[in-house]
């Protein structure tokens, strides 16, 4: 026997035998059979005692999955990453949330729910079923009942399950066989009809976007962004009543946490009231040195002694081991970093707040390094 | 039909020969691969084949491990105060040297004011050969004092981490451009009072880096594990409404209690306190809103503060 067996078929002639048939498969203990009739016959899921559709469940996760994103992505982009306030509501608006939630959770429920319909249960890449172009499913798509018990059943006998049927009273019993192409059948990537396929759409794609943009809707469909709907900068713009499209900001407005700096021009009182916020401890020891290698030490040099790597190229920067320097507060170095001093530009963008900090906890390593105290050695 | 040839007549070697130019079209695809092989070869020993003096790859400034070798410090023996008055030949010789290598990339090889890196400079460095326009003057006293302390506002910094005799040596070779004032023996014996030249110089003793790093650490881990018996004393100490401010108006209570303790080691001042709060708030671990708080409140939290800390 060279053809591979999927299943046995009988056909009936009433819906009565043909739920009788099926009570009398089930109590044989049949699992892997199913029923085949042109219309839904009542008591079919008590006589095949079928167990409720796991579909379900499938839905529910989906759902369940759909109020966690929406809600969590809303929550977290809202609340915490970017917290802003917007109409007086708090950082986290259930209210405001709950149509969306809504909506994605439908949507991905539905949505899972086909999917997995055609995926997991009717298997969809698999378009040939044995039973297509059998007489028995010609019969049972017009008037005839039939029933179908897969070979793949634990308890399955060919004999015994001809006799079975047989003893049913079905008029037709069949066996049904896999198509033998079918089986030997090997699918190659570079299959010439499904590379076809892949070049047809491609052209059919292309071809129609191209004609429903350009000629139905008047777009350029891709121009490689030469066109740009943006305004740039130095443009002009009709948006604004002055004509420009740059704005800048309103006088005396600050942008959230950025305090701007006092001590302009004023580096007493920075070195008397601005505060080093950072105790030195490993971890802004480390930043400060990093920083400071590579920021600094060109010109003022590893050691800061002044012996920069630019030297002859660059005015001499000075050494950060002089009396003045090691005397200086933090305020007042820092004071330096923002604002620059003699050739030495400003730090300050460059460098962030906490960077500065740290920098100059690095530099007073240094200090204590080259003028230890008698204690230290 | 006649130009259907034969396709083993196409290629006829003897032609070829006739007509050289064809042969390119064969040769084409071999010279292809040909530089590619030759350039990939090349890309891949590019530090040997190739001809600059600059390596491909530039040495990471970050990667570079630089430290301080430990050394005992000590007294300097007294500087000389006669090569002021009358210069040794070697020590304008070694003046000279220590010009090029400090002086010379701003104020020229020869004193002119136009060495390589005076392009980026304004003011324009010192041109030594001019008599009139300097800052500071230019007695030997006044130049020793601009090696010093350095002018304010240019790119003359201090040159006080050169020894003073080497400064001296500077100085007089700066003196053999042109004609310089005379010295006087009152100039040196201000000199000497104000900078205590003949006193000698101390040197400062040496120590590694990660060694001064972790003697910094250690100085500081008293600020930093103080902070929960401070803010224990700040909860005991306070009362209802000082214990109410402290709550609303800080927003890192660690942060306080570390930056407070540690600057009233230097500061115990209630105004320059205030000041500091005001100044940047959320740096120092107050929240931005405490600078609503009268006076009044802000001195009860210093008091407070100062008396969990001391």
């Amino acid at each position: 026997m060279s053809e591979k067996l999927y299943s046995y078929t009988a056909l009936f002639n009433t819906p009565d035998e043909i739920i009788h048939a099926a009570k009398v498969i089930t109590e044989k203990g049949y699992t892997k059979f199913d029923v085949n009739t042109p219309y839904p016959v009542h008591g079919m899921d008590n006589a095949m005692k079928l167990p409720p559709s796991k579909l379900g469940f499938v839905t529910l996760f989906a759902g369940l999955s759909g109020i966690i994103l929406a809600l969590g992505t809303m929550g977290w982009m809202m609340g915490i990453d970017y917290p802003n306030v917007i109409g007086g509501k708090p950082f986290f608006p259930l209210p405001a949330f709950i149509p969306i939630t809504f909506e994605i959770t439908v949507l991905l429920a539905t949505l899972t729910t086909v999917s997995t319909l055609l995926f997991f249960f009717f298997k969809l890449p698999n378009n040939k079923h044995p039973l297509h172009d059998t007489n028995y499913i010609k019969n049972v798509s017009s008037d005839k009942y039939g029933i179908c018990i897969e070979a793949i059943d634990p308890i399955f006998n060919e004999v015994q399950v001809k006799d079975l049927l047989n003893s049913l009273h079905a008029f037709v019993v069949e066996p049904v066989y896999f198509d033998k192409e079918e089986l030997e059948y090997k699918p190659k990537i570079t299959e010439p009809k499904f590379v076809a396929l892949l070049v047809g759409v491609a052209i059919f794609v292309s071809i129609s976007t191209y004609l429903h943009m350009n000629k139905l809707m008047y777009v350029t469909p891709f121009n490689w962004m030469e066109k740009q709907d943006k305004s740039i900068a130095q443009s002009p713009s009709k948006y604004f009543k002055n004509g420009s499209s740059m704005l800048k900001p309103v006088e005396r407005s600050v942008a959230r946490g950025f305090i701007p700096y006092q001590f302009k021009d004023k580096p007493d009182d920075a070195g008397k009231f601005l505060v080093n916020p950072l105790i030195p401890d490993n971890d802004n020891l480390a930043l400060g040195k990093n920083k400071f290698n590579i920021y600094c030490s060109p010109c003022h040099g590893y050691l800061a002694e002044g012996d920069s790597r630019l030297r002859g190229q660059f005015p001499n920067p000075p050494s950060l081991h002089s009396e003045k320097v090691r005397n200086w507060s933090d305020g007042r170095i820092y004071h330096v970093i923002v604002e620059g001093q003699n050739v030495m530009p400003s730090y300050a963008y460059q460098l962030s707040r906490e960077e500065r900090w740290a920098v100059i906890n690095y530099i007073r390593v240094l200090q204590r390094s080259l003028n230890a105290k008698e204690s230290d050695l | 039909m006649q130009d259907d040839k034969n396709i083993e007549t196409e290629i006829n070697f003897k032609e070829l020969v006739k007509s050289p130019s064809r042969l390119f079209g064969w040769i084409f695809p071999y010279y292809a691969v040909l530089f590619l092989i030759v350039g990939i070869y090349f890309i891949k020993h590019m530090d040997v084949t190739s001809f600059n003096s600059v390596p491909a790859i530039q040495t990471d400034s970050l990667t570079i491990n630089v430290n301080v070798e430990p050394k005992k410090g000590g007294v300097l023996p007294a500087v000389d105060l006669k090569l002021i008055l009358s210069p040794t030949n070697e020590l304008i010789e070694k003046g000279k040297t220590l010009f090029k290598t400090n002086c010379a990339s701003c104020h020229g090889d020869n004193g002119n004011g136009d060495g390589a890196a005076a392009a980026a400079l304004n003011p324009k460095p010192r041109n030594f050969h001019q008599a009139d326009g300097w800052t500071n003057g230019r007695n030997f006293s006044n130049i020793f004092s601009t090696l010093q302390k350095g002018v304010p506002n240019t790119g003359m910094i201090a040159y006080e981490f050169i020894p003073v005799e080497d400064r001296i040596a500077i100085i007089q070779f700066i003196r053999t451009f042109t004609d310089f004032p005379a010295v006087s023996d009152e100039e040196i014996a201000s000199m000497d009072q104000t900078y205590g030249l003949s006193k000698g110089v101390i040197s400062p003793s040496n120590i590694p880096i990660d060694v001064a790093e972790k003697k910094i650490e250690e100085e500081n881990q008293q600020f930093i594990s103080k902070v929960d018996s401070i803010l224990a004393k700040v909860n005991l100490n306070s009362d209802a409404e000082v214990l109410n401010i402290f709550n609303n108006y800080v927003l890192d209570k660690k942060r306080v209690a570390e930056v407070f303790s540690r600057d009233f080691v230097q500061n115990k001042d209630a105004e320059i306190f205030i000041s500091k709060i005001i100044v940047a708030p959320v740096a120092n671990g107050f929240k931005p809103n405490i600078v609503e708080l009268s006076k009044g409140e802000l001195i009860k939290l210093y008091n407070v503060l100062s008396k969990s800390v001391s």
